[in-house]
């Protein structure tokens, strides 16, 4: 009952405007002060929550991520991917594409990649005819390859709430998004023959290219230093973070140049405001999930699952419909710190691998993105590429259906989210 | 003119901001300096450890109070947009006084909290606990400040001003 209550509680103040850090805190807070619990719990959990290892990669990623970008790098890597496919028929589907597979090793956060790719893909995708709404769906798409491949925030913070390794769970998010990214190029490679899309106007020459290779070589070194830092096993997930953040530094000052006082305390003027805005709601989801927890809600969704049914296959097939529906209604990170303890127990419980079920979980939750009332991905597309919102949903729909087959994929092939961590750590 | 507490509100999460900006760049170098203590020295620095965490602590909580002040909480304004402009006001309104309620809310938590955790130190630096959640205390205590003016300049703003409070 209580917990119903702050449900109910949650989604009305949510709806209604306020912020979702204060939405939650709110809820949880009316359902402690009703029921007679110590107050003092509210801060407690909250602040004890946040006094987290783990969670430090958060403002390290995002961090790297911002100087990375003040730094250039976005603009280098879209040049240097066009030379490579551009000239392919709807070659700037498959530039976005891959400018976000690559840029995805530097940031962690969907909504972070199309901040900062976004007005370059579609501004280029306009000027060479492709329609907005294609622009638009295939951008936001590929964004959702930025939080399964490492580094990734929601991985850290699901790694977190559900007590596993946040460097095997993002280790086991590289097939998985390299499966994303293939449906989706397969989508355009259709598309483009159907409806003829553009071949890219780039010109290539062998002078160009290996001056262009030469310029995005250090960025693209990024991903290769962090992955392999982690899957050596010598960098725990923040460590690996905080030598990305030292890497951007290096390369922004020394190699692109681009970097200086004024834009670096802007990047970390950035870096404090994202990362407070992410980790607040972070802190009252967890007082929140202790409100949840009280009420038993995770040992009574656990057993109500397995009488469903026993069998993984089944259970994970409802635990995506739930958290597709769950993806419309709530932003990401509170769905993953409310829903984990609901779903993971149960699951788990059936024998679906942890690690796996993590994946499945965000990249669920990052098909949300797409879809209204909470799709965030759409209204930050229609704002930088200033495309009436309704072009953007219906841009978005053929996308969601391939993103859903790279979730069925996911799911039914748990071998592409645990054959790599098992491999690189015994 | 801008009035002289919200001057000194505004300027007081600038001074919040840069403290978390410095919190920042401290955490990145406490973290790298457990690596290079690590891989060359072979040697662990739990200190580094804790006074990163606390570093973690400070860049979220002396940020929050900047958020609100430059109306950047992640919120889902979707349902509130399509109001008409009367219902409009009236839940900006709303929304401004209960983020008064949650900042008090959690001060006042927080004191409860600090009745028993201030007698204990933190394990590695043996750092009062009570210096542990001053940022947290610092920045929602500044908060409640920033909701306050808010909430004060939604209730007297003149009805046909739809915009958000500052």
């Amino acid at each position: 009952m209580m917990s119903l209550v702050a449900t109910c509680l949650f989604m009305v103040l949510m709806c209604l405007g306020l912020p979702i850090a204060a939405s939650l805190g709110l809820a949880a807070g009316a359902v402690i002060w009703w029921y007679d619990l110590p107050l003092a719990v509210i801060a407690q959990r909250t602040v004890n929550s946040l006094d987290s290892t783990p969670l430090l990669a958060v403002p390290m990623f995002i961090f790297a991520a911002s100087i990375f970008n003040t730094a250039g790098i976005t603009q280098h890597l879209f040049d240097f991917i066009r030379m490579i496919v551009g000239r392919i028929r709807g070659g700037l589907g498959y530039v976005t594409i891959l400018t976000h597979l690559i840029f995805s090793g530097i940031s962690g956060a969907a909504l972070a990649d199309i901040g900062a790719l976004g007005s370059i893909q579609i501004r280029m995708m306009r000027q060479q005819g492709y329609k907005d709404e294609f622009s638009a769906g295939i951008c936001m798409a590929a964004s959702t390859l930025g939080p399964i491949f490492p580094p990734s925030i929601p991985l850290v913070i699901y790694a977190t709430t559900a007590e596993i390794s946040a460097v095997r769970l993002m280790l086991a998010g590289i097939i998985p998004a390299l499966v994303i990214a293939a449906v989706l190029m397969a989508q355009v490679a259709w598309i483009a023959r159907r409806e003829g899309l553009p071949v890219d106007t780039v010109e290539v020459t062998r002078s160009s290219f290996l001056r262009q290779t030469w310029i995005a070589l250090p960025a693209i070194l990024a991903p290769v230093i962090l992955i392999g830092g982690m899957m050596a096993g010598f960098l725990g997930s923040t460590e690996a973070a905080g030598i990305t953040v030292v890497y951007a530094i290096l390369i922004g000052l020394f190699v692109y140049r681009k970097l200086n006082w004024t834009n670096f305390i802007e990047s970390a003027r950035e870096t404090v405001l994202a990362c407070a805005s992410i980790l607040l709601i972070v802190g009252v989801s967890e007082l929140f999930a202790w409100v949840l927890a009280i009420d038993q809600i995770p040992t009574l969704a656990a057993q109500f699952l397995i009488t469903l049914s026993s069998n993984p296959w089944v259970l994970l097939l409802i635990a995506n419909v739930i958290l597709l529906a769950a993806g419309t209604i709530l932003e990401p990170l509170p769905a993953i710190l409310l829903l984990t303890p609901i779903l993971a127990p149960g699951l788990t419980q059936a024998g679906v691998d942890p690690i796996h079920l993590g994946i499945v979980v965000v990249l669920n939750l990052m098909i949300g993105l797409l879809t209204p009332p909470v799709g965030m991905s759409l209204y930050m597309v229609s704002n930088i590429g200033r495309i009436p919102l309704e072009r953007v949903m219906a841009g978005a729909i053929p996308f969601i259906v391939s993103l859903i087959i790279a979730l069925a994929i996911v799911t039914f092939v748990p071998a592409f989210s645990t054959w790599l961590p098992s491999l690189v750590m015994k | 003119m801008t009035h002289p507490f919200r001057a000194t509100i505004l300027w007081l999460c600038r001074m919040a901001e840069w403290v978390a900006i410095v919190a920042l760049i401290a955490a990145t170098a406490l973290i790298m300096a457990q690596i290079v203590a690590r891989e060359v020295f072979v040697t662990g620095l739990s200190w580094a450890d804790e006074l990163a965490r606390y570093a973690g602590l400070t860049v979220i909580f002396m940020a929050v109070p900047a958020l609100l002040a430059r109306n950047e909480h992640v919120k889902v304004d979707m349902f509130h947009d399509m109001m008409p402009p009367r219902p409009r006001r009236f839940f900006n309104i709303t929304n401004d006084v209960l983020m008064v309620v949650f900042a008090a809310m959690f001060l006042i938590a927080g004191w409860q909290f600090m009745q028993r955790a201030a007698r204990f130190s933190t394990p590695a630096l043996g750092m009062p606990n009570l210096i542990f959640y001053m940022p947290a205390a610092i920045g929602m205590l500044l908060l409640l400040l920033v909701a306050i003016d808010r909430a004060v300049a939604a209730l007297t703003s003149a009805p046909k001003d739809e915009a958000d409070a500052p």
